[in-house]
């Protein structure tokens, strides 16, 4: 059984992809979605620990996206992900007492997974 | 500074200097996305000479894929750079002569995210031929991206923002298409802006609604060095 289960939402498919490629060697389940509504509605018929969702997402913003997480499935961790200035740039701030951690990318493999596993083991 | 009718001054210095960031945040937010596709690519190259130190033979099949997603954002960084290289000079000379749809086309690449991130599809619909028009191009960037961010407003309806062009005697026309504006202040005050910024250039905007669409008119007239 793979040691975490963690969904990733971001739009670019790419870089994505690639991180569920690597995870997975990690032994690390992931999967990918590209919108929020899908990532919800994902998580509605799939079992995950964590969440590594984007910040800037088109249309449900990151923000929304993880109120909705965080109201509908509390048990799920919720790591932001967000290219350097982009916090800056939305105007908002990135509320981190409801993000168990914000990541700035490009993501190094190990700190993401170091991160995975402390927000997981903090349930 | 410019003086408008209701007395509050706008500093167009510092309007051009909050657009040109705007830009620039956007492109390199891109660029680093690019990076990190790049990183991630390269990273997973390594996870697999790591699996050949234990037995785990790579497939040529896999790293000629692996090769191909490189390139692909290669190819994807250097169209970011030359988009952003070509909006650079556009603050190189106040007024000058140049092809009006090149910088139309570039300007809709620019703005391609900003329409992306509220799910509005924006399109550029050029004709072939050369239309050439001299003014400040750098003015025109502006004035031509908020009616952009104004037209790229979510809605249930028709979410397409169009932009085209054409030439009428009065001068060079750019028309942008989308759907309905919000009525509130920012939209006054961005209206007020558009207002100002064309007047600079000596051109004229004309905002119409029409069948749950907006119309921006742009004409735009040549101008001479001096003005």
């Amino acid at each position: 059984m793979a040691e975490i289960r963690v969904l990733l939402i971001d739009d670019e498919e790419e870089l994505v992809s690639t991180l569920v490629e690597r995870l997975g060697i990690r032994n690390i389940e992931a999967e990918y979605v590209m919108t929020g509504a899908e990532g919800i509605e994902l998580l509605g018929k799939k079992e995950f620990d964590a969440v590594l969702l984007d910040y800037k997402l088109p249309g449900m913003s990151g923000l929304e996206v993880m109120k909705q997480i965080n109201e509908l499935y509390p048990r799920v961790k919720v790591l932001l992900i967000t290219g350097a200035g982009s916090v800056d740039e939305g105007g908002d701030e990135v509320p981190e007492e409801k993000a168990s951690d914000v990541l700035l990318k490009p993501i190094d493999i190990e700190v993401l997974i170091a991160k995975l596993r402390e927000a997981v083991g903090d349930r | 500074m410019n003086m408008p009718a209701d007395g509050k001054q706008i500093d167009f210095r510092e309007h051009g200097l909050t657009f040109f960031g705007t830009i620039t945040a956007s492109v390199t937010h891109e660029l680093n996305n690019v990076m990190g596709i790049i990183e991630q690519t390269a990273g997973l190259l390594d996870d697999l000479c790591v699996g050949v130190d234990y037995g785990r033979p790579i497939e040529i099949e896999k790293l000629r894929e692996i090769s191909g997603r490189v390139v692909m954002q290669v190819d994807r960084g250097v169209d970011i750079i030359k988009r952003l290289n070509f909006f650079a000079h556009s603050v190189d000379e106040s007024v000058r002569e140049f092809e009006l749809n090149a910088l139309l086309k570039n300007l809709v690449s620019l703005a391609q995210r900003f329409a992306t991130l509220k799910k509005i599809s924006l399109e550029g619909r050029f004709n072939d031929f050369e239309h050439t028009v001299k003014t400040n191009p750098f003015i025109l960037e502006q004035v031509v991206f908020i009616c952009i961010q104004l037209a790229i407003t979510p809605t249930e309806k028709d979410s397409r923002v169009i932009l085209t062009s054409q030439q009428e005697s009065t001068g060079s026309v750019i028309l942008i298409t989308g759907p309905p504006v919000p009525e509130n202040d920012e939209t006054k005050s961005k209206m007020e802006l558009l207002r100002a910024l064309m007047g600079l250039i000596k051109g004229d905007i004309e905002l119409t609604a029409e069948d749950d669409r907006i119309y921006f008119k742009l004409t735009v007239p040549n101008i001479s060095n001096e003005e």
